[in-house]
């Protein structure tokens, strides 16, 4: 599998391709400290009004902030609005 | 806003799920392929936006999740169906209600017409033509081409040079240019001012055409104040001995449009015989009041006779209406008839009253035909120069200083030549 991994890797990297079309990457966009969106999330693990905590390919994402609400939730996109103080990958 | 509408269209509720594990209420949604919008998340419980259609397939994640699911908000077309349905008569009044609008507002109600130019055509003709083609109130707006109405109009009013017509809501306006007339004769219009009243010269200020008179003269009405023309001694200023007049001059350099102030005094004197004995009417003191409710053209009386039961009444109206919007009034009013008695006397007047009596007139129409600017210089005064035995003799004298120029139309005078371009040698 590394291997494989890792052959996808180099292929993107020598085509120029996106690495979340080649490599089933999340991809966060963020907006200003008030918007967030995740494309291509796995599930919620945690849901608060200051912490959510998003399964994605590369783990874990945590997001920490105040009155964080979900605008919008389908199976490959999820936007989250509050007030963000921080984003964190874990594994 | 898109999905606002369809969100709209098809129903949508706003669910309270409480109790259980929250995140996994939100896996299961996600792998039924389920939509949840606008997650509010508190300390117990959670809020969401979810569309009907979807919501009977909530049962099994909510047993899943062990969560339970409480409907906070119905909202969206299906509900407001059903409640309309309920209520045929609402639903109806609003059909109504939309009928009437998309009915009033596809007819044309209101046609304006502005013309421009020397003002010669009536804006009623104009207004009159074009209904002729089928722009009139009430028309349908659908039913009115626009293009055929402005051909229409310049093909009928040969006084039109370009006619526009532009619909703004319910409202047409027709803007229509006037031809200027054109003199093909070679000559120019000529407009003089001469005096309107006899007087005395005290002030002239003209502003174009050539001065005809000065201060200190005496003019009669009709006499020349202001020519229109500008003229000049064809062949250079005259040598004249000193102390002898100049020859009139007789080119004309340019015709013009006289404007000038002329100010003058003029006298006022008027003669009346007041009668001795008068009759006048006098109030009795003994009221009667009727109240009316108008509605249109019908009247219905709320309170007292329909006529006063006194010989002789002076009679006082007040209407209250119903406040209206722009130029629409609501047709209903409430009128309030004051009927006061009077009865006639007949009594001799003193010197003093007549007198008053005589210089009233005198102001009245003084207050009639002076302008703005014009002054009274010598107050109206009155004298006694007659007496009868039932009548007295009055001569009543004013002097005011006043605007006396008033345009009149004079004979067209011969155009100057345009000047000659001299020839250039190469």
């Amino acid at each position: 599998m590394p291997n494989k991994r890792n052959l996808r890797d180099r292929v993107a990297s020598l085509l120029e391709l996106p690495g979340d079309v080649m490599l089933n990457s999340s991809r966060i966009t963020l907006v200003g400290a008030r918007e967030l969106w995740v494309e291509n999330h796995k599930g919620v693990h945690e849901y608060t009004a200051e912490r959510v905590v998003l399964a994605v390919p590369e783990g874990r994402l945590t997001i920490a902030g105040e009155s964080l609400n979900i605008g919008a939730i389908s199976p490959d996109q999820l936007t989250l609005s509050g007030s963000i103080r921080s984003i964190q990958y874990s594994d | 806003m898109l999905r606002r509408l369809v969100a709209f269209l098809l129903g949508h509720l706003r669910i309270e799920v409480t109790g259980g594990r929250v995140e996994r209420f939100l896996n299961l949604v996600l792998e039924r392929d389920l939509t949840l919008w606008n997650i509010e998340r508190t300390r117990d419980s959670m809020r969401a936006s979810i569309p009907l259609r979807d919501f009977w397939e909530l049962r099994p994640v909510a047993r899943g999740s062990r969560c339970r699911v409480r409907i906070l908000r119905r909202r969206g077309f299906p509900f407001l169906a059903s409640r309309l349905r309920r209520r045929p008569a609402l639903l109806a009044g609003a059909l109504v209600c939309l009928a009437f609008i998309v009915w009033a507002t596809g007819h044309v109600w209101i046609v304006k017409v502005k013309v421009t130019g020397p003002q010669n055509l009536d804006p009623r003709a104009v207004a009159a033509v074009a209904a002729e083609a089928g722009l009139r109130p009430g028309a349908w707006k659908s039913g009115v081409e626009l293009r055929q109405v402005e051909a229409h109009l310049q093909k009928r009013m040969g006084e039109i040079s370009v006619a526009v017509i532009r619909v703004q809501g319910t409202r047409a306006v027709i803007e229509v240019v006037e031809k200027v007339a054109q003199r093909r004769d070679g000559n120019a219009g000529c407009i003089n001012l001469v005096a309107r009243r006899p007087g005395v010269i005290e002030e002239i200020v003209p502003f174009w055409g050539e001065p005809q008179v000065k201060k200190g003269d005496i003019v009669k009405a009709g006499d020349m104040l202001v020519e229109c023309a500008f003229k000049y001694w064809e062949g250079g200023r005259p040598q004249v001995l000193p102390g002898t007049e100049k020859p009139p001059r007789t080119s004309v350099a340019r015709v013009a449009v006289a404007q000038a102030i002329v100010r003058a005094r003029v006298s006022y004197s008027m003669y009346q015989e007041i009668p001795v004995m008068q009759t006048r009417q006098v109030e009795t003191g003994r009221q009667q009041q009727r109240w009316v409710l108008k509605y249109g053209d019908q009247s219905i009386i709320l309170r007292g006779a329909e006529e006063p039961s006194f010989a002789r009444y002076q009679e006082q109206r007040k209407a209250y209406g119903l406040p209206g919007w722009r130029n629409w009034k609501l047709p209903v009013e409430l009128v309030m008839v004051t009927y006061n008695e009077v009865e006639v006397r007949r009594e001799p007047i003193t010197r003093d009253e007549a007198v008053k009596q005589a210089t009233g007139k005198l102001t009245d129409q003084l207050r009639w035909t002076l302008g703005p600017g014009d002054e009274v210089l010598r107050p109206v005064s009155a004298e006694v120069i007659d007496q009868g035995s039932d009548f007295l003799g009055i001569r009543v004298t004013a002097e005011t200083l006043e605007e006396i120029a008033q345009p009149r139309e004079g004979q067209p005078l011969p155009l100057p030549e345009p000047p000659k371009k001299s020839a250039t040698n190469p």
